[in-house]
């Protein structure tokens, strides 16, 4: 949702700017990446 | 194999969609860097064919992390990312219809439809048919969604 939410917002806020999507969509990405690779860890912290 | 374990072996092989996740950011990130100091057109290019080799390069950098990248052939789940890899493209030519009329629409169109067809969306229905099942006396519990 974050991801749709920037894309909608993004051409808004900054009109013209065209590498900023490309960063922030890059940026959310990586984030995505460490959540998703914390969230492993803690399932496998609470594992049986 | 219950859609449980189907799951958990697709969370346990892609690392959760972790390296996934990194190797696409890698791409628009690759991308925005070419927007910034080179062409349009190359940031364009670079998005739209890199976009096509995120599982084979997912599956490049598991091989380099020393992961097993092998998936039971009886994981109903396997062809999850065939099928997103042939859903996102077909968004491919909205976006670059937007970008004609405002180009900053580029990198905002594929915010949008990106995330659509994303793994924990396509696994609900199989999460859904798992459910019934176990209602039905037919042994396990629901299956929980997808991290995704």
């Amino acid at each position: 949702m974050l991801m749709v939410g920037a894309g909608i917002a993004l051409p808004n806020l900054r009109p013209g700017e065209f590498a900023l999507g490309g960063w922030v969509g890059g940026g959310l990405l990586a984030v995505l990446g460490v959540v998703l690779l914390l969230d492993r860890r803690a399932r496998a912290l609470h594992s049986p | 194999m219950t859609i449980r374990e189907a799951q958990e072996e697709m969370r346990r092989v892609y690392v959760n969609g972790a390296v996934g996740s990194f190797v696409s950011g890698a791409i628009w990130l690759a991308s925005a860097a070419l927007a910034a100091t080179g062409s349009r057109n190359q940031a364009v290019l670079a998005l739209v064919l890199g976009g096509m080799f995120i599982f084979p390069l997912t599956l490049l950098a598991l091989r380099l992390l020393g992961r097993s990248t092998a998936v039971r052939k009886e994981n109903p789940l396997s062809f999850l990312a065939m099928q997103v890899a042939f859903t996102i493209p077909l968004a491919i030519p909205l976006v670059l219809a937007a970008m004609q009329h405002r180009p900053e629409w580029f990198y905002s169109g594929f915010l949008i439809v990106g995330p659509l067809p994303s793994v924990r969306d396509a696994l609900r229905p199989a999460a859904l048919r798992d459910r019934r099942h176990a209602h039905g006396g037919g042994g396990h519990r629901a299956a929980q969604p997808a991290a995704g």
